[in-house]
């Protein structure tokens, strides 16, 4: 008698926990589920660059068609991890602004920024994956 | 052969007739286009072209003999000035000359001297009225500014009594540990108050006076103001200031994407001697009509915290519409209510996504005893050439600066193709 009221009891309670375990795993994985790159372009960057990442003559450079985006992942991993200011000329253009450092997005976040800004607005470029972006996260902020 | 008296009066009446033709001819021949070189300007009011693809425009000064020059912002077959002359009297440009060794924004014509400004100094040089490029060697006045990589213009204002007013940009948005970036706090006190995000008195004709050492702290607390002009009426400094960006952007959970696109507005100052006015403590929220304790300092988008000690705007406009230049109007050609009354160009948003671009207009304000008299109106449109503006490069483009010629018309220069308008009145 007492056994099998145990097994009433704990059985729903069994049940119970293994629901709220999925449900757990389930909040967790909503979480796991960021922003697509794209999403978190318009988040982070395109007051500055812009929705048709053309940027702002004059003050922004553009990304779209601009051969530092889709030339070297190291570089550009650089440029968003610890930002960078001077003059540059981007398309026969003068830029003299800042770009601050983007060091608070996440390794993965950055990925996908830097994976979107790759492959939109006719560039062509391979992804970046987190563990670039961690590699030179590790390496620190380049000495002027 | 009679004695000369004989002829005299007649030759003179000749004379005086073909001058009077010459004179009437030169004004009736302005070649305005039909289409007003594309802006929309109030009832009787046209406009022509004088040149193009000069450069990237910046602001623009008219002499007294009608010769204009345009500072560029980027240098121009080697150049930071164009000099143009119109010789035939049709209103567009016959001459076109470029001089001056480095880029440059502020420009201005006072007591013979053409005054330009690059980041570093303001530069002046003698202006003899006949030959059309400065001949002399061009003299610093002010200098001993820090290099910056944001709102490095040093654009200025003459009084007319020999005094320079300098702006002196912040360099940066809203002076955090670490600028534009979510979540960094304002560092506070602000030390980019001490050298930046200001106004410095010098005198107008001594060289190489320093920022730090010649030169006077006249303001404080103007995030950077590229428009400003001394108005004679009341002989006091004004200027438009560019109020700071990414609210929204930075602080989702305070203001709405609509709310970041409107706040804070474009302030409009009297400056006068001691003035503080909030940057980066507070900035001015058009719809509350005060100023508010910016985020950054502990604000909640509510709070006026330590404002109160901020001087009021004595006008405000839309946030982000890049007012880059102020002229008050002393001519005689407009219409009486335009007479010392504002014109600010509005250089147009780039900050305001994801909803649309604003500003590209030439806006007047009316004026009465040296203080705003109406609603700011749009007086010269259609810069852009589109309706919508989603992004600034959509923009064909963008007025930037304003100057008055000698017989009353409006020069407006454009930072993107370089060109520059006259704009003209005509009585009906």
């Amino acid at each position: 008698m007492k056994r099998k009221v145990i097994i009433i009891f704990v059985a729903p309670l069994l049940l119970i926990a293994g629901y709220s375990f999925r449900f757990n795993s389930d909040s967790v994985l909503i979480q796991e589920n960021p922003l697509s790159g794209s999403q978190l372009y318009i988040k982070y960057c395109q007051t500055c660059h812009q929705a048709d990442g053309g940027g702002v003559r004059g003050m922004f450079p553009p990304l779209a068609g601009n051969s530092k985006i889709t030339g070297s992942a190291d570089e550009l991993v650089r440029i968003v991890l610890f930002g960078m200011q001077g003059s540059i000329i981007v398309n026969e253009r003068d830029y003299n602004q800042v770009m601050p450092p983007q060091g608070y997005l996440s390794d993965k976040q950055i990925a996908g920024i830097l994976s979107h800004v790759r492959n939109n607005w006719g560039n062509k470029a391979p992804d970046i994956k987190p563990e670039e972006v961690a590699k030179i996260r590790k390496l620190g902020k380049p000495k002027e | 052969m009679k004695p000369i008296k004989y002829y005299l009066f007649p030759l003179i009446l000749v004379c005086v007739i073909i001058s009077g033709f010459c004179i009437r001819n030169k004004s009736d021949q302005l070649s305005i286009t039909a289409d007003n070189g594309g802006l929309t300007l109030p009832d009787g009011f046209s406009a022509l072209i004088v040149a193009d693809k000069l450069g990237s425009g910046r602001h623009i000064v008219v002499n007294g003999n009608g010769d204009i020059y345009l500072a560029l912002h980027s240098l121009h077959k080697g150049s930071g000035i164009v000099a143009l002359r119109d010789v035939d009297g049709d209103g567009r440009a016959d001459s076109i000359r470029y001089f001056g060794k480095t880029i440059s924004t502020g420009i201005d014509i006072s007591g013979g001297y053409l005054y330009y400004s690059n980041f570093d100094e303001v530069l002046r040089v003698p202006l003899s009225g006949k030959e059309l490029v400065p001949a002399g060697e061009p003299v610093v006045i002010a200098t001993g500014f820090e290099a910056q990589n944001q709102h490095q213009d040093k654009t200025f204002a003459l009084d007319g009594s020999g005094n320079l007013y300098v702006n002196v940009g912040a360099p940066s948005n809203a002076c955090q540990e670490v600028d534009r970036t979510p979540g960094s706090k304002g560092i506070d006190p602000c030390p980019q108050l001490d050298r930046h995000a200001g106004i410095w008195k010098f005198a107008g004709d001594k060289p190489n006076q320093g920022q730090m050492t010649e030169g006077h702290h006249y303001a404080s607390g103007i995030r950077n103001s590229i428009a400003l002009a001394w108005n004679n009426t009341n002989n006091k400094l004004y200027v438009v200031q560019h109020g700071r960006d990414q609210l929204g952007q930075f602080y989702p959970n305070l203001y709405t994407d609509q709310e970041s696109a409107e706040l804070p507005a474009e302030e409009f100052f009297i400056v006068e001697d001691g003035d503080f006015f909030g940057w980066p403590y507070c900035y001015y929220d058009q719809f509350k009509k005060q100023k508010i304790l910016a985020p950054e300092y502990g604000g909640d988008a509510k709070a006026t915290g330590r404002c109160d000690k901020a001087k009021s705007p004595i006008m405000a406009f839309p946030g982000h519409l890049a007012p880059n230049d102020l002229m008050f109007y002393t001519g005689n050609m407009f219409p009486d209510r335009y007479r010392n009354g504002a014109f600010i160009a509005f250089h147009g948003s780039w900050n305001r996504s994801p909803m649309e671009q604003k500003g590209y207009f030439v806006a007047f304000v009316p004026f009465e005893n040296g203080l705003p008299s109406g609603e700011m109106e749009t007086f010269a449109d259609g810069f852009a050439g589109v309706k919508v503006i989603k992004s600034p490069n959509d923009a064909k483009y963008r007025p930037m600066g304003l100057a008055q010629g000698p017989d009353g018309s409006i020069y407006v220069s454009d930072s993107e193709e370089g060109r520059i308008w006259r704009i003209i009145y005509k009585k009906k």
